[in-house]
């Protein structure tokens, strides 16, 4: 099609604040959504571009000028009864009625060696300025929103109010509306700078007058423009801007277009620990912290301002301000907080709740003493270890009663860590109690101490096989208590140390079903969720049925590497294996016929005894495990060639089925080659 | 600026826009949003603007005097628009510059805040608004009121009088600014705030409150029965305020809240079935 008969379609959505945790993917899925429904229309585009800022949606392309031709073929009754004797008969005369046809212009098809009759109709071929309103109408009434909202006294929702839709085709306004807007030409500048509706008569206008009105609509703009902003005013002071990518992309949608500013406080303020300096800045004013290039922080913040307005001046003095007054309750909470020990808020944990069907912080140190006694010999930590990791389980909770936390929940783990050690505590402890949530993420590194990876492990495994017991899941999107960020922890701990020695990670999570009296079905959803964030954690540098194939075997997990690793380069040449192994499984049941005694003839026999002895093979002997199933992959084969293992006599069927388990139990040891 | 100056600009401001100048509730309420003007006419089909201060108490943040933003009792200037317009934003920055804050040489944001108050079934989203980086204002498009979807939506933007009053004061401490001129917040409430909070804390007679919670709770019930909402619906709030303090005074365990809350959210359930259902009988 020529470029005569495409024309440019402009839409854009004028909405009231759109929460900037969601503003990303909902304008993504808007895209996505008209572009389906013009392709549902049969109306061709190019050229696509969505761009978005909190107060709208934008979504532009080249687009036909009229629906694309098609021809729907429509059956009709069989050709054997659509006639007879020539004349056309009441099947056929209905189906002429149906379609609108004469006879003349019929078809035929053959379906299934039957001949039928069709009739070609051609689909109405409407404007693109006839249909894009309707799909306008239609992808905003349906377009799914995280949580949505109703403003006026109608049905209409949306995730916050829609106040304007600019829909052009050309140089001119379509026709329609959508949630109860009319679409117009009218687009507004950004709330500081340019409040009032500017008109727009063309697509290269509505691009001008947001540059007039100061509305950056690229994200990718406001980033590069935040980014250099704030590296040149943290060289101006003398130090590097703390960009953190989460925040970063926060600030990115709460503005329409960035002004960075640097503020400072006291450098009093400094004597503070650094993070609840850093949390207050970063987390409560979506402020950047500014560091030195020797480590610590300087007296500075960088803040992005919506808008370019006139001056800076009170705005900087205003967040100054703020920043100052929420610095100073956090030293005065500090203050409060040192005035007894940490260790004097043990017996108050009694009164902290973790959960109304969980008891109490006070129950959750319980257990954790007695899993920890439990498995003690588990984790070979010489006796002073022992005692620093009892001593960070009776403090690893108390910061809670801390006034710091209590205006900085966020900050629970890394307070107590900062108070044990004014306290004087062991550095193994106070460092074991800072890292108590780390690994935070999969990208999160591990604590390096022992002491601390099993303080974190014990923690995790509580939690989960205790909300698991109350029956308190990570569903869906759901997982308001962190579950599946428990779970990855626990997965990352047993898979990237050796802390568990030759356990399996059931085991662990056995212990702690005792000490709170849980079902193996707890234990059972609990395996399946720590597995599949191990899957999730392990999937982009190991394929898929690989890891599937090793991990639907229990082991421990330290191994999963090396198992792994194996696997990997023996997998050009292991379709023999895999073969032989599947030929198995499909004539043998999952339940294992129990070891016969007795003699075995022949070729039962001679993969019987190679079998038995692969079995046999130590412990993660992969090499010789491998050489073992080469020759016994020629044996399964004359097996199967030489004798019938379904034999009538049940006595022989049953003796062929114990040697084909062995063989199976021997081939499948480290991994179930049926994922293979 | 005063305080009196600020609350008398907010309320010929939001007069011009049509709204009705209303006087503060003469109960304890924790916000503006108990009010009547809020509670029943958010409810309902009819149209309503209307503006007021609302002296709001809430014990667990009292702090005897010595915080500079902790207050047992501080002062909502509660904006109801019913419907609202489209421009609504706008109106409401309108307000902020005419107190003389210029929206080209202060930065406003609208935060992300989904709002609820699970005593009376009431739920909302909408934004906090950050002037300069501090938060002044509740700005709530209503979806619920006591349990009932809001049709329409009522619009409600809550100012922080205290807040605004030390911004414009170019001040940390709410205890310096003048409400008027040579009269200090200190001298009007320093020593208010530390009984309150004495008393909240320290002081409050929980088995007595607690058998009050009960009383109110039965009157509230008794009334309501006989169709009379506004009796009913005070003695609802005498609940919540005995709920707060008790609160505050350490009184209820965590078992316990949900239970209170569940209480006094059912109260406000019935409450609303007799006005709507007195409304559409046009008794």
């Amino acid at each position: 099609m020529s470029s005569e008969n495409f024309g440019t379609f402009l839409l854009e959505v004028g909405v009231e604040e759109i929460p900037s945790r969601f503003l990303g993917s909902l304008a993504e899925e808007f895209g996505a959504r008209l572009q389906g429904a013009l392709q549902n229309s049969r109306l061709l585009y190019h050229d696509v571009g969505i761009q978005y800022t909190p107060r709208r949606l934008i979504f532009q392309a080249q687009v036909a000028a009229s629906q694309s031709a098609e021809v729907e073929v429509v059956r009709g009754p069989a050709a054997s009864i659509a006639w007879k004797e020539g004349q056309a008969t009441d099947a056929l005369r209905g189906f002429l009625r149906r379609v609108q046809l004469a006879e003349d212009s019929l078809g035929r098809q053959t379906v299934a060696g039957k001949e039928y009759v069709t009739a070609s109709l051609h689909k109405p071929v409407h404007s693109a300025r006839e249909t894009i309103p309707g799909l306008i109408a239609k992808v905003l009434a349906t377009l799914p929103q995280p949580r949505s909202m109703r403003w006026n006294g109608d049905d209409y929702r949306f995730i916050r109010p829609v106040r304007w839709v600019l829909a052009l085709w050309q140089d001119t306004v379509l026709e329609g509306q959508a949630l109860g807007v009319d679409f117009g030409r009218a687009t507004y500048g950004n709330r500081t700078d340019h409040p009032q509706a500017m008109a727009v008569d063309s697509v290269s206008q509505y691009w001008q007058a947001l540059r007039e009105g100061k509305v950056l609509a690229d994200p990718s703009e406001r980033r590069q423009m935040i980014l250099r902003s704030c590296e040149e005013l943290a060289r101006e002071v003398g130090g590097t801007a703390e960009l953190d990518q989460e925040l970063l992309a926060e600030v990115i949608n709460l503005v329409e277009w960035p002004t960075t500013f640097v503020g400072r406080f006291e450098e009093e303020f400094l004597r503070i620990p650094e993070p609840i300096l850093v949390t207050s800045m970063r987390v409560h004013q979506r402020y950047f912290p500014v560091r030195s290039a020797s480590g610590p922080l300087l007296p500075y913040f960088l803040a992005v301002r919506n808008g370019e307005g006139e001056e800076l001046d009170l705005v900087r003095r205003g967040n100054q301000k703020v920043l100052r007054a929420r610095l100073s309750d956090a030293r005065y909470f500090f203050a409060n907080d040192r005035k007894q020990r940490l260790a004097e808020g043990v017996q108050a944990l009694g009164q902290v709740t973790l959960h109304g069907k969980l008891g109490t912080y006070a129950d959750k140190v319980e257990r954790m003493r007695k899993l920890f006694e439990r498995t003690r010999g588990w984790w070979e930590l010489n006796p002073e270890e022992e005692n620093f990791l009892r001593r960070a389980i009776t403090l690893y909770k108390c910061d809670l009663l801390t006034q710091v936390v209590g205006e900085f929940p966020e900050l629970q783990g890394e307070m107590g860590g900062i108070y044990a050690r004014l306290d004087g505590e062991d550095g193994q402890v106070s460092d074991a109690i800072r890292s108590q949530y780390r690994p935070a993420s999969g990208k999160d590194d591990l604590p390096e101490a022992r002491v601390s990876q099993i303080l974190g492990l014990l923690d995790r495994v509580d939690t989960l096989i205790a909300f698991y017991q109350a029956n308190i899941r990570a569903t869906g999107s759901e997982d308001p208590f962190g579950l599946r960020r428990a779970a990855l922890g626990v997965a990352r701990l047993l898979s990237e140390t050796e802390l568990l020695g030759g356990r399996t990670p059931r085991q662990l999570l056995q212990e702690e079903a005792l000490v709170l009296g849980a079902t193996d079905a707890v234990v059972d959803d609990v395996m399946v969720l720590v597995q599949s964030r191990l899957e999730s954690q392990w999937e982009d540098r190991w394929p898929h049925n690989l890891l599937r194939a090793v991990l639907a075997r229990e082991f421990p997990w330290a191994r999963l590497f090396a198992r792994l690793s194996f696997l990997r380069e023996k997998r050009v040449m292991a379709d023999g294996v895999a073969n032989a192994y599947k030929r198995i499984t499909r004539i043998v049941d999952e339940t294992a016929s129990p070891q016969l005694e007795g003699t075995f003839p022949g070729i039962e026999g001679e993969l019987r005894e190679a079998a038995l002895k692969t079995v046999a093979l130590e412990e993660e002997e992969l090499q010789p495990w491998w050489l073992a199933l080469q020759e016994m992959v020629p044996l399964v084969e004359r097996f199967f060639d030489e004798v019938l293992v379904m034999d009538p006599d049940l006595a022989l069927r049953a003796r062929r089925l114990a040697v084909l388990n062995t063989a199976r139990e021997a081939m499948g040891r480290y991994c179930d080659w049926d994922w293979v | 600026m005063t305080i009196q100056e600020l609350i008398a600009l907010l309320k010929q401001y939001w007069s011009q826009q049509g709204a009705l100048l209303a006087e503060p509730f003469d109960m304890e309420v924790g916000a503006g949003t108990l009010s009547p003007f809020t509670f029943f006419r958010a409810l309902g089909p009819d149209p309503w603007r209307v503006a007021y201060v609302q002296p709001s108490r809430r014990p667990v943040d009292g702090r005897y005097g010595d915080n500079p933003n902790r207050l047992y009792q501080h002062h909502q200037f509660q904006v109801i628009l019913k419907p609202p317009p489209a421009d609504v934003i706008e109106l409401y920055l309108g307000s902020l510059e005419s107190l003389g804050l210029d929206r080209t040489r202060h930065d406003v944001r609208f935060v992300e805040d989904n709002w609820e108050a699970p005593t009376i079934g009431a739920a909302g989203l909408g934004w906090e608004v950050w002037l300069d980086g501090m938060e002044i204002s509740q700005f709530t498009y209503f979806q619920q009121m006591a349990g009932q979807e809001c049709r329409p939506v009522s619009v409600e933007m809550t100012y922080g009088i205290e807040r605004l009053a030390s911004y414009l004061a170019g001040t940390d401490d709410i205890w310096s600014v003048q409400w008027a001129p040579g009269v200090s917040y200190r001298d009007l409430y320093g020593r208010v705030e530390w009984e309150q909070a004495t008393y909240s804390f320290e002081a409050a007679d929980a088995a007595l409150l607690t058998h009050l919670f009960d009383v109110y709770e039965g009157e509230c019930r008794r009334l309501l029965a006989l169709g009379l909402e506004r009796p009913g619906y005070e003695c609802l709030l005498k609940a919540s305020h005995l709920f707060n303090t008790l609160d505050a005074r350490g009184a209820i365990a965590v078992a316990q809240r949900q239970a209170y809350i569940g209480r006094l959210r059912q109260l406000a359930r019935l409450t609303a079935e007799v006005y709507l259902g007195r409304l559409a009988a046009r008794v």
